[in-house]
């Protein structure tokens, strides 16, 4: 059987958080009551026009300069036509072979472009209850029509699940940097499509691409494109043809049910928007918006490893996701001057995120990043041991609080080199005299009785490393 | 209606007579750009109001039969 | 008949200014005149109350709306069975500036569906008759606006222009209609057609009423991107001479689509421009020829898009009890919609289809290109350019509806200007006899209004109007029918 090499290309949709909608001025909403944030413009009444948002605008240029795009000197909206009830105009204004951003580059993966365009309505379904008689309908809440949005599309440049959902974070973390969207899968501010095929390994022209729609989760994406690739795979190892057509994912089931064939295939018939000029930033305008750019998060994962010393792993962790990266600068802005930055970047990814989830705001925790700060020194201190370290970060995620007063209150106090623990480990050695003989004979891994004896007398705050260090000494090994 | 577009499609036709190669289309003849709006909210209509021309209000909505029918 | 039915616009400002006339008396005869019509141009009237126009510059006079501006509160169907019942949230920029300056609210007049026709009859509500011959049309598609002023049943009436419909009723009925530069008057509000031809105009007895309307309707409109309003204030016109000033036939001109009384008149008014000190020229526009195929494939095109809305969704009527989506929209709009439109919206979806929009619709917008190049050569060598505005006197009801191609034809004179954008008038130039075989004398029997159009560089509206009129002084024309309609 043939090698085949899956080749991906990207379609995502970002809706914009400006204030108001692309084309008018009702303001952006989600989840409010349906058609309350609609106007003539929006709704598509005759007569009425667009005008677009500047601040969108801005957006898309902020964008595209994230991505490396180029920004057109020059670019221009169409109009693309088709029926539907939630296009309110019978057409959507979007970009065609103008859009503001060119091609580009995000971490390897070339870009094709990135457009400006409107979102549209929502049609809310209705079942066979609602109260026409036996007939199922849909009712259409315009509150959404209108939203600005980038289109981002990629070149066919990934090739598994995986990475695509990898990229995808990093596009995502970026795009939250630039505060220009919420990016939220789950709300559909942040919406992909995957265009999919496969090739036998070493063959450079592309095969048959069936388009994924509307995969709303990282996870989704990864398990929709793998099983569309096993898909294709079959049907090529079975010596079937893959068919060109848009297809479901349903998580659920891990199927993959056809939307449209190709003959079904819409002819837009774009066309210039002759409604609107054309947009044409300034070189200087761009040159502002490039200056105002904040770190993104590649070049943050870079910082992280080259200045900060953090592996990369956990660099790239904290730097493409935004919530994590912020949380752990004010840790470290917390902890000051001569801080373990690579503890304090273990402590966040590791601990903290094992116990509120990867995905939760850490600020939005009850750790406070001086606690954290704080834990990590008593830790450099070894004022702590590991597992009392982890016991207070269980009680800070609970309920808060200063680390020192959680240590005192909880009796976690490290056993340091003191007299007290000199006493356990004499009675510990005593106690096992067979660990003794097995130790001096060279088997170190008899140290773990002794440790657990005086782990137990110390009710584990003893340190380990301490333990150890001791006997060795004592024994003379 | 068949016959009366294909006159005019036949007289249209009259265009190809013109050599256009390298000639820039026109969209549009106002020569303008960036004529853009502030990001500020303007009032929404009420509901009653954005609904009053609905053929079939439904439900706070416009209904219309099933989609994919 | 009342004297208050002879006075123009600008004369009734003054008179309600100096309190010789009551702005309600002259709304209440104007509104009782429209409500009782019989020649089908208004197709709702509207509210006997006048606003307090006291101190406002146009005082409250009347004015007629053509139904393709949306005005709040008033059915606004571009006289499309598609938009019964449709009530605007709000009212088209244009005429709200017109209120704002004092106008009252008279009516809507009957127009072609969509503004897609030359005759008015295309229109939901019936086909209009020409006040100066009941059995002919008064052109269009501003059918209604044109007919209702020749008669005496408004003051003055806006019209719309995508490739003539202002400038051809205007002649049809021997009255004045302009269009301005596109962009000049804001689009907001104004049902489109063709986004990128539209625009609004006056349709007026005198050159002076053109200006004055224009003064109040122009301007930049936030709500409309591609408006620009006037470089240079609008001013009431009063030259007395054409001196130094070229007028340019376009060469070359095909007179024989012309009928022959429409070329005498025109060139009894070339002398007139001569005896009043103007210069008559000639300039090549050698692409003009081409402009009515680039016109009847760009304005479908665009139309076929903006009248997508139009789904039975949000606003208009649906088809009863649709079966499915499918289904609701097709009856919908194939109920909705008359031949007229139908015709343009399949055109245009043809000129933009796959395969096609290279031939057509791209092909369309590079002729548009030559055309502009075509004006702007010979701007450099002349004011204005001259012809008919078009080359028939208004012809028979029933006469031209078999055949659309030969409909389209009328408009030769008009869409070349349209496609360029440039602001152009039509002002009357004289009379012809009923068959447009020769030109008749004042007071013939018969005799139908013919109109010249000029047409001047962008934004050069004031120039324009100073030239129609000193064209209008030197013009013995006979006075519309709304002087002999009367009593």
């Amino acid at each position: 059987m043939a090698e085949y090499e899956a080749v991906i290309g990207l379609e995502i949709h970002v809706q914009l958080s400006t204030a108001t909608k692309m084309f008018c001025g009702c303001r952006l909403s989600f989840g409010d009551t349906p058609n309350t944030h609609t106007c003539p413009v929006c709704l598509g009444h005759p007569g009425t026009l667009p005008v677009p948002n500047e601040e969108a605008i801005r957006s898309a240029i902020k964008i595209g300069l994230a991505l490396n795009c180029e920004i057109a000197p020059r670019s221009m909206f169409h109009r693309k036509n088709y029926f539907y009830p939630d296009l309110p105009k019978g057409y959507q204004i979007s970009q065609f072979d103008s859009p503001i951003c060119g091609e580009g580059e995000l971490a390897g993966v070339q870009l094709e472009r990135a457009h400006m365009e409107e979102d549209a309505a929502k049609n809310i379904h209705v079942g066979d209850s609602g109260r026409v008689h036996g007939a199922s309908r849909t009712v259409v809440d315009y509150n959404r029509g209108g939203t600005p949005l980038v289109e981002i599309v990629t070149k066919p440049d990934i090739h598994s699940g995986a990475q695509a959902r990898e990229w995808l974070q990093l596009l995502r973390a970026t795009v939250k940097q630039l505060g220009v969207s919420d990016v939220n899968m789950e709300e559909g501010s942040l919406r992909c499509d995957a265009n999919i095929s496969i090739r036998p390994v070493g063959q450079t022209e592309l095969g048959v691409k069936t388009e994924l729609k509307n995969m709303n989760s990282f996870r989704f994406i990864e398990r929709g494109i793998d099983a569309e690739i096993a898909r294709q795979t079959a049907l090529l190892d079975a010596g079937e043809k893959v068919q060109q057509e848009t297809l479901h994912f349903d998580p659920a089931t891990g199927s993959l049910t056809s939307l449209r064939s190709k003959e079904e295939a819409h002819d837009y018939r774009y066309f210039p928007e002759p409604d609107l000029v054309p947009v044409a930033p300034s070189p200087e305008l761009i040159d502002e918006i490039r200056a105002s750019l904040p770190e993104l998060p590649l070049a943050k994962a870079e910082r992280y490893e080259n200045e900060l010393g953090i592996a990369a792993d956990t660099a790239k962790f904290l730097a493409f996701n935004a919530d994590m990266g912020a949380y752990f600068e004010s840790v470290l802005a917390a902890a000051g001057e001569g801080a373990n930055v690579k503890r304090i970047g273990d402590w966040v990814t590791g601990e903290l995120v094992a116990r509120i989830g990867a995905d939760a705001n850490p600020a939005e925790s009850n750790v406070s990043p001086e606690a954290l700060a704080r834990l990590v020194e008593l830790v450099n201190e070894k004022a702590v041991n590991n597992t009392g370290a982890k016991t207070v970060l269980d009680k800070l995620v609970e309920g808060g609080g200063d680390p020192d007063a959680i240590v005192e209150a909880e009796g976690l106090a490290a056993m340091g080199d003191s007299d007290e623990l000199a006493g356990i480990i004499d009675a510990a050695l005593e106690a096992n005299p067979k660990a003794v003989d097995d130790l001096k004979s060279g088997n170190m891994k008899a140290i773990g009785a002794i440790i657990g004896f005086v782990m137990k007398q110390t009710q584990g705050r003893a340190d380990g490393g301490e333990v150890t260090r001791i006997v060795r000494e004592k024994l003379g090994l | 209606m068949t016959r009366e577009l294909s006159a005019v499609l036949g007289y249209v036709e009259h265009m190809n007579e013109l050599e256009l190669d390298g000639v820039e289309p026109t969209a549009r003849v106002v020569d303008l750009v960036n004529v853009l709006r502030e990001d500020q909210p303007r009032p929404s209509l009420p509901l009653d109001v954005a609904l009053a021309n609905a053929p079939d209000e439904a439900d706070g909505g416009f209904g219309v039969p099933a989609a994919g029918s | 008949m009342s004297d208050l039915l002879k006075l123009t616009a600008a004369q009734a400002v003054e008179a309600l200014g100096r309190g010789d006339v009551d702005a309600g008396e002259l709304h209440s005869l104007y509104r009782e005149r429209a409500a009782g019509e019989t020649i089908n141009s208004y197709v709702s009237v509207g509210d006997p109350l006048v606003p307090d126009a006291a101190g406002k510059p146009l005082a409250g006079v009347p004015i007629a709306v053509k139904d393709l501006f949306c005005v709040e509160g008033i059915e606004t169907r571009a006289c499309s069975k598609i938009l019964t019942g449709y009530i605007p949230p709000y009212t088209a920029t244009a005429i709200a500036r017109l209120q704002d300056a004092g106008a009252s609210y008279l009516g809507k007049t009957n127009m072609d569906e969509f503004a897609m026709g030359s005759s008015n009859e295309n229109s939901a509500f019936g086909a209009v008759q020409n006040p100066w011959d009941p059995t002919r049309v008064p052109g269009g598609s501003s059918g209604g606006s044109a007919a209702a002023v020749a008669a005496g049943l408004a003051p003055w009436a806006t019209g719309t222009d995508t490739g003539g419909s202002i400038r051809q009723p205007a002649a049809f009925c021997g009255l004045v209609g302009l269009k301005p530069t596109y962009g000049a008057i804001s689009r907001y509000g104004m049902i489109a057609f063709a986004s990128s031809l539209d625009q609004a105009g006056p349709i007026t007895r005198d050159v002076t009423d053109a200006a004055l309307m224009l003064k109040y309707m122009q301007g930049r409109d936030e709500m409309d991107s591609t408006s620009t309003g006037m470089t240079e204030d609008v001013m009431m016109p009063s030259s007395e001479s054409l001196a130094g000033k070229k007028f340019a036939i376009p060469a070359p001109i095909d007179w024989n689509g012309v009928q022959p009384g429409v070329k005498e008149v025109f060139d009894l008014a070339c002398k007139r421009i001569e005896a009043a000190g103007g210069e008559i020229v000639e300039v090549p526009l050698p692409h003009a020829d081409y402009a009515l195929s680039a016109y009847y494939v760009i304005a479908p095109a665009e139309a076929s898009a903006n009248l997508s809305r139009f789904d039975g969704v949000r606003f208009g009527e649906r088809a009863a009890d649709p079966t499915g989506l499918t289904d609701m929209y097709e009856r919908t709009r194939g109920d909705g919609f008359g031949p007229e439109v139908k015709r343009r919206i399949m055109l245009g979806t043809y000129a933009l289809s796959s395969g096609y929009y290279d031939a057509y619709y791209n092909r369309a917008q590079q002729v548009r290109t030559k055309i502009l190049e075509d004006y702007a050569a010979a701007f450099s060598s002349c004011d204005f350019i001259i012809t008919p505005t078009a080359p028939s006197v208004a012809f028979g009801i029933g006469e031209k509806t078999d055949d659309p191609l030969a409909m389209y034809l009328g408009d030769l004179f008009t869409v070349p200007v349209s496609l360029a954008g440039l602001p152009a008038i039509s002002v009357p130039a004289g009379l012809a006899t009923s068959d447009g075989s020769a030109a008749a004398e004042p007071g013939a029997d018969g005799a139908l209004p013919v109109g010249l159009q000029i047409v001047a560089p962008h934004f050069r509206e004031n120039a324009l109007l100073e030239a129609a009129y000193v064209f209008e002084q030197a013009t013995e024309f006979a006075d519309g029918p709304w002087t002999w309609a009367g009593s």
